[in-house]
């Protein structure tokens, strides 16, 4: 497994600045925190200067586990990283735990709210994709020509796609007001969105704070979107409510970048190239046939001649 | 580097796998009842958690106590082409739950499982004698571009900027499937340090520098004239290179990087730290520095 530390260091991501401070308690009773923390500094060659939180075990959904949550302030924003740690405290695992009858990322795929979001595909397909983007972010820009690109092409039938608003305010200056003004136009004419989308990554070289309204009402006349309506709710920010809602969704899944996506729960941070976006696509299929193979194996019914 | 981009290269999966890391080996913790894991089951919730694509063979063995909170430690064999790699996975004794991840024992060091597997005794070395702070084990294949840099790298900075603190030990993991000359390479080095010992360092750098003029065709008479010129016994050589002793030396290498889940090269462990790739000087300076003030706390 690669390091926290290197992972920092090579992420090809746009790394968030978000932070969240809670100040911890103190101690817990029966954890020694300064040990704990200077064995995973050490497991996660973290450098003195980057403040490491030790927070509060809770009781965990498995037995004999508690959770052990983490904070790491690096210079890039605050890193939240999950241990658990054995119930008589001899053990520390970095890692996952699953329940092997449930999907391998239910726990995510619960927490993600899609009703209400941008989306395109196929209702009710087997594969959802949600994608957390940010329009002023180069690599979201890339990930949604790929996305864009290949999966009607490629899963006509299989695959559901939903946009999420995750602006770095603090690294790009104009991605929160591209937010608001998208869930404007998805609002007011929902199927304007997508040509929204497509255009503003495309001219996302242009675009500055000052010219974002003057640009988008531009866009909004040469596609008749009521530019009086969309001007109006980029000036009231009547729409900063549910950017910010999905921010906070987000880091709830421990999205702390952008582009990530959630493919059927399954989180991946980066610019994702079509060949590996594909295959786990497949795999992900696969699956499903699988399992609904399985469930039927057990089936007992009484024959009858007429259905 | 995404650990995705690597695991659709089938062969390659192994490599994108977290190591497991059993926490201490299994004690007699009899196991009650029989456990109740549907390897099946386990077998396609594995191959979808971690990307196994389905050209690849994995194997899930049978459950083993361990002593980590009353779970079972299963083996999983991945194989593709002959290449295999072994993972272990905790799962409860009704089969619902597994543990994926590293599992660290507090009270010792976090790398202590590995540094137990990796034996460093009659390995080619350089640097710090034994009982250097630091012990850097290197999985290398004379066939390898990046091994080549890595190697150089090595050479050209440790001897000058940890003379006293780091130990470098040479291990073969020639990956044959991709590089023909690279088990021949690996026999005639392990046959020069057996009669020349310090020598194995000339062959070692003399190899990674003619890498590319080298074929699987050409290697015997290339280093038929390299060991002329450093008075090298021919006779002797042949003679230790003949009697396959040293092949089974290269597989228990082969044997001990699977145990360890690496199936790349190079492969670095620092006091049992892995670190994969080509890591940079400037990166692997940074680590020995940090590691040299854990052990100094």
């Amino acid at each position: 497994m690669r390091s926290l530390w290197t992972t920092l260091l090579t992420l090809g991501v746009c790394a968030s600045l978000a932070a969240q401070t809670k100040p911890a308690p103190d101690k817990a009773p029966g954890l020694d925190k300064a040990k704990m923390e200077a064995y995973i500094r050490q497991v996660e060659l973290l450098p003195a200067q980057m403040p490491v939180r030790i927070g509060e075990p809770k009781a965990s959904v498995y037995p004999g586990f508690q959770d052990l949550p983490v904070e790491v302030e690096t210079p890039n924003g605050i890193y939240a990283v999950h241990y658990f740690l054995s119930a008589d405290g001899r053990f520390l695992v970095k890692g996952n735990m699953f329940d092997v009858t449930k999907q391998p990322f239910e726990s995510e795929r619960k927490m993600l709210k899609t009703a209400g979001s941008p989306n395109f595909g196929t209702p009710g397909a087997p594969v959802t994709l949600v994608v957390f983007s940010d329009f002023q972010c180069p690599n979201c820009k890339e990930e949604a020509k790929i996305i864009h690109e290949n999966v009607k092409n490629a899963f006509p039938k299989d695959v559901w796609v939903f946009f999420k608003d995750f602006p770095m305010d603090k690294l790009h200056p104009w991605a929160k007001g591209a937010a608001i003004a998208g869930r404007c136009t998805f609002n007011i004419q929902p199927a304007a969105f997508w040509d929204y989308h497509d255009w503003i990554f495309e001219h996302q070289a242009e675009i500055t704070p000052e010219n974002l309204k003057t640009k988008v009402l531009g866009w909004a006349e040469t596609k008749n979107v009521d530019a009086a309506k969309l001007g109006q709710c980029i000036d009231t920010k009547a729409t900063e409510k549910d950017v910010d809602r999905q921010v906070m969704e987000g880091r709830l899944l421990g999205v702390s970048g952008t582009p990530t996506i959630f493919i059927n729960g399954r989180p991946m941070t980066g610019a994702l190239p079509w060949p590996a976006l594909e295959q786990i696509i497949k795999i992900e299929l696969d699956y499903a046939k699988k399992a609904a193979k399985d469930e039927k194996c057990c089936e007992v019914t009484i024959p009858s001649l007429v259905k | 580097m995404n650990l995705l981009t690597r695991a659709l290269i089938p062969s390659l999966v192994a490599g994108a796998i977290f190591a497991q890391t059993p926490a201490k080996p299994a004690l007699a913790n009899p196991v009650i009842g029989n456990p109740a894991i549907d390897k099946p089951a386990l077998e396609r919730f594995i191959r979808r958690l971690k990307l196994v694509t389905p050209q690849v063979a994995v194997k899930i063995g049978d459950p083993k106590p361990s002593t980590l909170a009353g779970l079972l430690q299963v083996p999983v064999v991945l194989s593709f082409n002959q290449v295999t790699q072994e993972m272990v996975f905790y799962v409860s004794r009704d089969g619902r739950r597994i543990v994926e991840g590293n599992i660290y024992e507090i009270a010792r060091n976090p790398f202590q499982r590995e540094v137990d597997i990796i034996r460093t005794d009659r390995q080619p070395s350089f640097g710090a004698p034994v009982g250097a702070p630091i012990t850097l084990v290197l999985f290398s294949d004379f066939q390898c571009p990046q091994c080549r840099v890595e190697a150089k790298s090595l050479r050209e900075h440790l001897p000058g900027e940890f003379a006293k603190e780091v130990r470098i030990v040479f291990k073969d993991l020639p990956l044959e499937q991709i590089h023909p000359w690279s088990r021949p390479a690996a026999i005639a080095g392990r046959a020069v340090f057996r009669l020349a010992g310090p020598a194995f360092w000339d062959y070692h750098d003399w190899i990674f520098e003619h890498q590319s003029e080298i074929t699987a065709e050409n290697f015997q008479p290339k280093f038929t004239e390299w060991a002329k010129t450093k008075s090298l016994d021919l006779v002797q050589l042949s003679r230790v290179i003949d009697t396959h002793a040293l092949d089974a030396e290269v597989d228990g290498q082969i044997a001990e990087a699977r145990k360890l889940g690496i199936s790349s090269t190079p492969t670095l462990f620092l006091n049992g730290r892995k670190l994969s790739g080509s890591v940079d000087w400037p990166t692997l300076s940074s680590i020995i520095k940090a590691d040299l003030g854990f052990i100094n706390k």
